[in-house]
């Protein structure tokens, strides 16, 4: 059983006319995303609040999981679950598309933390980074899947390092990727959009969350960005896990910890 | 007054009026009224004509194809901030009555977009000479465990989360009763495979020190969960003999 205290913030910014993130924060369901849209007129609305809305029915609703391909089979549950929730939203969104000629081409990315038993599922698809803070040093959980990563260090025509080579509801199908890992009291989880991530470095992300409160580590962030032009709608979900409890605990183990416990107490 | 500004990277080669009632050529030979010496440039590439107010880019069956935009184009009416390459160079157009906002600077192209890797390639093929390198996909990361003590064989390491510890449903299950009290999992990240401790009583070790939260695996690191000591691995198990 995993515990977080959580915040999601979205912002316009200072360049654009709409907003096409959508952020959702839920610690009931133990999910939490970031979904940066794309499409012309207000398709990138829609195709973000889509992936949102989709993938939070599916998990909620209990549809069963796909057993997409081989590495399903060597992921857990709520990896498999994550994964599947996503695969629904490519779905969803696509059809959205084609039935509606003002929503051709709409696609959104989308950065996922879902919260299973005792470990934490990271998937991803677009350029919507998930960092880990943890021990004073900040990682990338996500795979940017931009064609400036897909091309690692080759020289790339100008204008296009963002380029995204994934996104939900552009095609037929889609691949995620997914990291799932153990996590601690103290580690904090940043979902952000790229109107964030191009403004601050992951160093300075990793400074403004520390010490902070998530609500408040929102609003810090989303005004790093504005105050640094703002140009594209900016997007943060802040979760900072507060307590973890193994699924099943032996009688002795807790018996020795909480004896250790009191120990540390009489020493400290 | 209208301009096209020349660009190279980065860099402003040059600034280039428009005249309204007057045709622009560009292209490599010297004839040209803006001149880009590039193979990838046809001798007489394209031309900017002025049709009353509007201008209008025309490709004139050049070779490696005129893009405005990222968009291939045999003919395209201008706008401001339009970006036209031509080879690896790009011209900027600009009204000049915008009060010179977009000059000297490329509009950053709205953001999110999607383009396969195979196609962008296919436009840069078009554009320039052949890139030197072959594609470079990330390959996906592999690794594997070896037993030291404790059992026998590999164990390959896939996306998925693989549990070490005394449950029967673990990937690998450490018998003897000490051994409930230290549990590990291993988990593929970006940047590689990361043990982390389960919980427990004692501690999963990794070349002998006692691993509090996670760490990321070097190749041939020695990890010990109670009895069971195990050899990192980074790479295919079926590429190296056993």
């Amino acid at each position: 059983m995993i515990t977080v205290e959580s915040a999601g913030l979205t912002d316009i910014g200072r360049k654009r006319t709409t907003n096409e993130d959508c952020v959702f924060v839920d610690d009931s369901q133990g999910l939490y995303v970031v979904a940066d849209g794309m499409g012309g007129h207000q398709a990138g609305e829609v195709a973000s609040r889509l992936v949102v809305t989709s993938l939070r029915e599916f998990l909620r609703d209990g549809h069963p999981d796909s057993q997409a391909g081989a590495r399903a089979a060597a992921l857990s549950r709520a990896a498999r679950r994550l994964l599947s929730g996503i695969e629904w939203s490519n779905r969803v969104v696509h059809r959205e598309a084609g039935d509606h000629p003002d929503c051709r081409g709409m696609g959104s990315t989308v950065a996922a933390v879902y919260l299973g038993e005792d470990t934490l599922v990271a998937a991803n698809v677009g350029d919507s980074p998930i960092y880990l803070v943890r021990n004073g040093a900040i990682d990338l959980l996500s795979v940017p899947h931009t064609l400036q990563a897909d091309l690692a260090g080759e020289p790339l025509m100008a204008g296009l390092s963002h380029v995204l080579t994934r996104a939900v509801g552009t095609h037929s199908q889609v691949e995620a990727d997914v990291c799932e890992i153990n996590c601690y009291r103290g580690d904090v989880l940043v979902l952000c959009s790229d109107g964030l991530s191009t403004k601050a470095s992951p160093p300075e992300i990793m400074s403004v969350v520390a010490g902070r409160r998530p609500a408040d580590a929102c609003r810090a962030l989303v005004e790093l960005a504005n105050a640094r032009g703002g140009d594209d709608n900016i997007s943060a979900v802040v979760l900072q896990v507060t307590a973890v409890k193994g699924p099943k605990r032996s009688v002795i183990a807790q018996l020795i910890s909480r004896a250790t416990r009191r120990l540390k107490a009489i020493g400290s | 007054m209208p301009s096209l500004t020349l660009k190279f990277k980065e860099n402003v080669i040059g600034r280039f009026p428009v005249l309204k009632g007057k045709s622009l050529t560009i292209g490599r030979r010297k004839d040209n009224d803006i001149v880009i010496d590039n193979l990838a440039v046809s001798g007489h590439h394209a031309k900017v004509d002025a049709v009353g107010d509007a201008f209008v880019l025309v490709d004139l069956q050049s070779k490696n194809g005129s893009f405005v935009n990222e968009q291939i184009v045999n003919s395209h009416w201008l706008k401001e901030g339009d970006v036209i390459s031509i080879g690896k160079h790009l011209l900027v157009f600009s009204t000049g009555d915008a009060g010179g906002a977009a000059e000297g600077q490329a509009p950053e192209i709205d953001k999110t977009m999607i383009m396969d890797t195979s196609s962008y390639r296919s436009m840069v093929q078009k554009s320039a000479p052949p890139l030197p390198h072959p594609l470079k996909r990330q390959e996906e990361m592999s690794g594997y465990l070896s037993y030291v003590a404790g059992g026998n064989g590999r164990v390959a390491l896939s996306g998925g989360l693989i549990r070490i510890g005394k449950d029967p449903s673990a990937d690998i299950v450490v018998k003897g009763w000490r051994s409930g009290w230290a549990t590990a999992t291993i988990s593929r990240r970006p940047d590689g495979f990361h043990l982390s401790n389960a919980g427990g009583w004692s501690k999963p070790r990794v070349n002998g020190r006692p691993v509090q939260k996670s760490v990321l695996l070097q190749d041939l690191d020695v990890i010990e969960v109670g009895p069971v000591k195990l050899q990192f691995f980074l790479g295919d198990p079926a590429s190296t003999p056993a």
